[in-house]
């Protein structure tokens, strides 16, 4: 008995020190988010945020999809921007990354002949989904921009 | 003279207000109990007493409150011959004023309403009276009228009585009479006195043959100074200010160098533009003092370059350009963002950062980033123009160039043509607006591998201007707002990595001149 109660703690400490060695994701608040990539990532562009009446509008998308939306746009001389939607549900966040990946899409074709650097720059922009947080990041730094991503996604 | 008559001199009437309300609280006379054989000094008695009782009850003469006013006074003919002054209560202790002068001259008391004597002792000297009575020149003068007289006053009735009556009180009787009660020379107030009383004091024609020589001293003394009103003096002095003045402007115009020019106001001159010129315009014409000079009438046979006319005309559903050029006017209100719901603007990535960053979400915008004027029919999504009905949009706004600015500029304006021809086609009610292309920093002017050069955005605009003339389309001239000093974009508003576009800031100021930079009906009157 008491050799089999020691073998069960044996594989539960195990099983803990194997749960360690996955790596470590941060749970994502869309503002924390944001600003860690605005300080981290080199953006050419200098970004603002949006108004809230402009977000649905620039994605298409419906404002009942989601319950908080954070967009920082450029000049309009680049396509670098950061989008953050918390979705409703997990029916909305897939409208939502549908929306946002044929914005991008767009956008590629777009650049693809007027300035193909940020064609570039789009095609290794990050459009990703985490729970029902469907996140954009177009960044001319793309490495350190996905750098940082990789701890919430 | 009538030693039983009392006689009144009241207090100068048009200087006592007709409603100053009681006449107790203004005494008017110095009253002089008589004797045959000596006055007494004057002692003070309210107006009241002499103004209500006596004379105006009489009817012999009435005072400025009742009965026939001075203004009107009884001819002498019409007098009673004799006549005399005599009041309704005999047992009224008899009461002879004397005026402030006497007093301070130290006048003997019963030479007082006597006729004077060539034997009387000379005037003092006239500074002294000057000083000590600055401005009651009018008594003396009539008062010296009065003795003039070969008749002794009690014998010329009550009608000269009445004229002397008004010439000899003070302005202001309750003080004089407090000088009178203390005997100290209180500085007597410097006021004006009356016309209508001005008039009667003026010595008698020497016709009349009542002359003395206490009357000839006294008509004899210069009148200037304490005869001339200061209404006169104050008229001569504002008439001698504007001839001066007049001088001066003259002067000032024979130094120009358009001396032949008429001396014509400014306004006059600039009469008919004055009227439509902007508000802005017209403040710094009046404020620069270079534009003086140009604002009056010349002979130049050199038509003035500022337009004249409406600005605006109705041209069926259009409002047109009319002769003040296509160039959208300031206008005096700035509208909200309302005005703008039935608007629509195509155009480049310039339009896409005005969606971004102006706010106006109400506008219908068709865009793409690296659009050109001669894609934008087929390249651009156009269906709102053609799918909504027409007149949907009252106001369309185009925004091309930053693209295309290397190729020809006559290439560009065709394109534009075609797509102004097919808006119109669709929505031919719109007023349709062609934004300027947009200035440049200097380091993207001056950069030869830039298309972009400042000279070449200049062309285009004024190309766009003609194309505005000849299309009816109206020219939103952003560029000049967004010029610095030194004519490039504006560091406050470019975005200083292309040099192109604009930051949040520039958009923003874009959007605000839409808001003051619009075309209605209105215009059409302004």
């Amino acid at each position: 008995m008491k050799k089999t109660i020691a073998l069960l703690l044996a594989i539960l400490c195990l099983l803990t020190a194997l749960c360690g060695c996955g790596g470590k994701k941060k749970q994502l608040e869309p503002e924390t988010f944001v600003q860690e990539l605005l300080s981290g990532a080199k953006f050419t562009d200098s970004l603002n945020q949006l108004d809230d009446p402009v977000v649905p509008l620039l994605y298409g998308v419906d404002t009942e999809d989601y319950s908080k939306a954070i967009v920082y746009c450029g000049t309009a001389a680049t396509a670098e921007e950061i989008a953050v939607f918390v979705a409703v549900d997990d029916a909305a966040a897939e409208r939502l990354l549908k929306a946002a990946r044929e914005r991008v899409d767009h956008q590629i074709e777009v650049y693809k002949s007027y300035g193909p650097a940020q064609a570039m720059t789009l095609e290794n922009g990050i459009v990703d989904r985490t729970g029902n947080t469907v996140v954009v990041v177009i960044c001319a730094d793309g490495d350190n921009a996905r750098k940082i991503t990789d701890q919430y996604i | 003279m009538d030693t039983g008559d009392t006689t009144y001199r009241s207090a100068n009437p048009a200087s006592r207000p007709p409603s100053s309300g009681s006449r107790e609280d203004t005494p008017l006379f110095t009253e002089i109990p008589y004797t045959p054989s000596r006055r007494t000094p004057p002692s003070g008695r309210p107006a009241s007493s002499s103004g209500s009782s006596g004379p105006s009850r009489s009817g012999e003469w009435s005072s400025p409150y009742g009965g026939r006013p001075y203004s009107q006074p009884r001819s002498r003919s019409s007098a009673p011959s004799g006549e005399t002054q005599r009041p309704q209560n005999r047992a009224t202790p008899v009461y002879t004023e004397l005026s402030w002068d006497d007093l301070r001259r130290g006048t003997d008391f019963n030479s007082i309403g006597r006729a004077p004597t060539p034997a009387a002792p000379p005037p003092p000297p006239e500074p002294e009276r000057r000083s000590a009575t600055p401005y009651f020149g009018g008594f003396e003068q009539e008062r010296g009228s009065y003795f003039s007289s070969d008749q002794p006053y009690h014998t010329n009735g009550g009608q000269e009585k009445r004229r002397e009556i008004r010439f000899v009180a003070p302005t202001r009787p309750a003080a004089r009479q407090r000088a009178v009660r203390t005997g100290s020379a209180v500085p007597q107030p410097r006021t004006t006195a009356p016309r209508q009383n001005t008039r009667p004091t003026r010595p008698a024609a020497p016709s009349s043959g009542r002359t003395s020589t206490a009357g000839s001293r006294r008509s004899s003394r210069p009148s200037r100074g304490r005869g001339i009103p200061p209404l006169y003096l104050m008229g001569g002095f504002i008439l001698l200010a504007l001839v001066i003045f007049g001088l001066s402007r003259l002067g000032g115009n024979n130094t120009s160098p358009n001396t032949n020019r008429p001396v014509t106001p400014a306004v006059i001159g600039t009469a008919e533009p004055t009227d439509a010129l902007p508000e802005d315009s017209l403040i710094a014409a009046e404020s620069s003092p270079e534009a003086t000079p140009d604002m009056t009438p010349t002979p130049s046979p050199e038509p003035s370059p500022t337009p004249s006319g409406p600005k605006a005309q109705q041209l069926g559903d259009l409002i047109v350009p009319a002769d003040w050029g296509p160039v959208v006017p300031e206008r005096r209100r700035e509208v909200y963002d309302s005005y703008f719901d039935k608007s629509c603007m195509i155009g480049n990535s310039l339009v896409d950062g005005f969606f971004m960053w102006s706010g106006m979400t109400n506008i219908r915008y068709i865009y793409s980033t690296g659009a050109t004027v001669g894609g934008a029919i087929g390249g651009l999504d156009l269906a709102p123009l053609t799918l909504n009905p027409n007149g949907y949009y009252t106001d369309i706004y185009l925004m091309f160039g930053l693209n295309e600015i290397g190729i020809d500029v006559n290439s560009f304006v065709q394109s534009y043509k075609k797509l102004v021809d097919f808006i119109r086609e669709h929505q031919s009610s719109a007023n349709i607006y062609i934004i300027s292309v947009t200035p440049v920093i200097k380091r993207v002017d001056e950069d030869p591998n830039e298309a972009q050069s400042m000279e070449r955005i200049r062309n285009f605009n004024a190309a766009l201007k003609e194309f505005c003339v000849d299309q009816n389309c109206w020219y939103l001239d952003i560029y000049s707002m967004l010029l610095d000093d030194e004519g490039y974009l504006s560091e406050d508003y470019a975005f200083m990595e292309d040099g192109k576009h604009f930051e949040k800031s520039g958009y923003v100021a874009w959007a605000n001149y839409m808001k003051t930079h619009y075309v209605d009906s209105g215009l059409l009157t302004e």
